[in-house]
């Protein structure tokens, strides 16, 4: 038996032309002699009256100050995919072809119990294979799974690609073949984002290792959680347009595939960030860790990540997402942190940090007039953050860094060259990226997708 | 024909191992206005710089231990004035889903700072968030990071 798992969006469900397209798409596979598996997500996006948007709208709004019980909050979301499911199994019914609509559970995905964002520990694939063995196309509701007990739950962000992606996994020891689909509304994996570059190009061949990246990185392509488990398993994903006969983009592992190593991939950008910089200059190394310490500390209570951390050179920095700054501004404006005491018999006694966040600093003022009594027994240091609001990260996705000298220099250079300010950088494995001005980034994807010949007139494959 | 109880489809979530990378050295260039040129001259030179941080009124970079002497030289060539921290590594937390994980820096600065190691630098990627130390204190920061992150000693890559 060779099996094809397509997975298709909201997008591609949510109206009768659409879904029409997608069911194309289906029965091509079953007349080319495919055992098909469909995997579908809910239906449209936010607003649509069936979105997985949608449906939490209507339980938050029950009543806003009573957060959901996060289990029944899985039982409604996964309904948005159960709909979903049934329609387009329909779809292809009407058509004449067999067809079987099961929920993720029915499908044998096995969970933990982490509601909202459960973890996969298993698959059983007897049931599923049995009705493929049949002859039937079988619709597998995305972005769900159950606990051993039956509970329904679901996968988090970017559930459905999950799902197909270990549904192929699960079925690949028991058949003869097994490749995903994952069906969308670009015809792969691109270069840039084309509402950005309009001659971004699309890529022929990627890694797993280069797909996840981009996605982390900002990229709407496959879910970085359906490329992880698609390489543990060794799964080739294509992605492809429901829309058009482009023959999209295979992923698979690097070892297979000369054309991915080494090339400098795609330029993503993301996120709405906030750079926050503390100036810390003639303070010890020891205080400047304590001071540190007692930031995240308090970040880490509110569970707000931070991004590109950076210490050291008489001073530390790290970026927010841009939602939080008012909340880390509560958090750290006018907090007073203790430094070393000193061995004097006199004062002053030690130092006491004082930091502030922003330029009114209320915090911190409020908190200087309390400290005033005791400025005769310890110095008080103020600290005063620098803050760069409206700042995104741009980055350069790259496979076999170690083998193009000077990228990321080239980048730099390229970025200065427009007058883009950096305000910090970082560097992995598969990626450079530089924190910019969230005006400068549109400029700035253009200006390096074009200084690296990714384009349709470049040459890397 | 099921799976066997326990195949583990996914990676693992949360803080799984600690990497090391040692033999390294912490450059770093004092002259603001040439750091463009001096990187530029590194690559000419076939030598590569990694975890590049930018700071008020300088940069740092890592560079292989072997590469030092001629990071120096390239450096005097500019010219640009380059220090280097000889005997340095980088001890890394290594987790599943990182940017979910809010804390996992508070954590490390809780046990390093808690075990009396100095951090020089930090980095953060999806998946690890990277200290620089002295290598002479390696082993009581693998040590405090095991303990903080409950991995046993062979968590250690």
């Amino acid at each position: 038996m060779r099996v094809m798992v397509q997975k298709f969006g909201g997008t591609s469900v949510a109206t009768d032309e659409s879904r029409a397209l997608a069911a194309d798409r289906v029965a091509q596979a079953v007349e080319a002699g495919w055992s098909v598996v469909v995997v579908v997500s809910a239906i449209g996006r936010k607003g649509a009256p069936y979105a997985t948007d949608t449906l939490l709208g209507l339980l938050n709004g029950v009543d806003p100050q009573v957060s959901p019980a996060p289990r029944e909050s899985d039982l409604l979301l996964a309904c948005g995919e159960v709909i979903s499911t049934v329609i387009f199994a329909q779809t292809l019914r009407a058509r004449g072809y067999e067809t079987i609509a099961l929920t993720g559970g029915q499908a044998g995905i096995i969970t933990d119990y982490e509601y909202t964002n459960a973890r996969i520990l298993e698959i059983q694939p007897a049931y599923l294979l049995q009705q493929l063995g049949t002859g039937r196309i079988v619709f597998v509701a995305g972005f769900q799974g159950a606990t051993e007990r039956g509970a329904i739950t679901t996968l988090g962000r970017g559930g459905s690609d999950t799902t197909a992606s270990a549904l192929g996994a699960a079925v690949k020891p028991h058949v003869e073949h097994v490749e995903v689909e994952i069906y969308t509304d670009v015809d792969g994996v691109k270069t840039a984002d084309p509402r950005i570059v309009k001659d971004a190009r699309t890529l022929t061949v990627a890694s797993y290792a280069e797909v996840s990246e981009m996605a982390h990185q900002g990229a709407k392509v496959v879910h970085p959680r359906a490329a992880e488990i698609a390489e543990i398993h060794d799964v080739p994903l294509w992605v492809k347009s429901t829309f058009d006969e482009a023959p999209g983009t295979l992923i698979r592992r690097t070892n297979t595939s000369e054309e991915t190593s080494p090339r400098i991939t795609g330029v993503t950008s993301t996120g709405k960030l906030v750079y926050l910089r503390f100036p810390l200059p003639d303070v010890s190394d020891t205080d400047r860790a304590k001071i540190e310490r007692e930031v995240y500390r308090l970040l880490r209570n509110e569970e707000i990540s931070i991004h590109l951390s950076s210490t050291g050179n008489g001073a530390f920095a790290f970026a927010v997402v841009r939602e939080h700054l008012g909340r880390v501004a509560e958090l750290i404006d006018g907090l007073v942190i203790p430094g070393e005491l000193g061995p004097r018999t006199h004062p002053p006694y030690g130092v006491i940090t004082l930091l502030g966040i922003g330029s009114k600093g209320r915090g911190m003022n409020a908190q200087r007039t309390l400290l005033a009594g005791a400025s005769s027994l310890v110095d008080i240091r103020v600290v005063e953050a620098d803050l760069v609001e409206n700042c995104t990260m741009v980055s350069v996705i790259a496979t076999g860094i170690d083998d193009i000298p000077g990228i990321f220099v080239k980048m730099l250079g390229v970025l200065d060259e427009q007058g883009v300010w950096l305000y910090q950088t970082a560097d992995s494995e598969f990626s450079m990226s530089v924190l910019i001005r969230e005006a400068d980034s549109v400029r700035a994807v253009r200006t390096l997708h074009e200084a690296f010949h990714l384009g349709n007139a470049g040459t890397c494959g | 024909m099921e799976h066997s109880p326990g195949t583990s489809f996914e990676k693992e979530r949360g803080v799984h191992a600690i990497q090391v990378r040692d033999d390294l050295a912490l450059a770093t260039c004092t002259t603001p206005d040439k750091w463009l040129l001096l990187l530029k001259a590194l690559a000419d030179n076939g030598i590569p710089v990694f975890h590049l941080k930018l700071h008020d009124s300088s940069i740092t970079f890592i560079v292989r231990s072997e590469y030092v002497d001629r990071v120096l030289a390239v450096s005097d060539a500019v010219p640009a004035v380059t220090v280097i921290e000889p005997n340095v590594a980088f001890v890394s937390v290594v987790a599943g889903a990182m940017r979910d994980l809010s804390g996992i820096i508070a954590r490390i600065f809780d046990a390093l700072v808690g075990a009396g190691v100095q951090i020089l630098q930090t980095g953060d990627a999806h998946d690890a968030v990277h200290c620089l130390i002295r290598e002479e204190s390696v082993a009581t920061a693998v040590s405090a990071l095991q303990h903080e992150f409950e991995l046993a000693a062979g968590g250690v890559a």
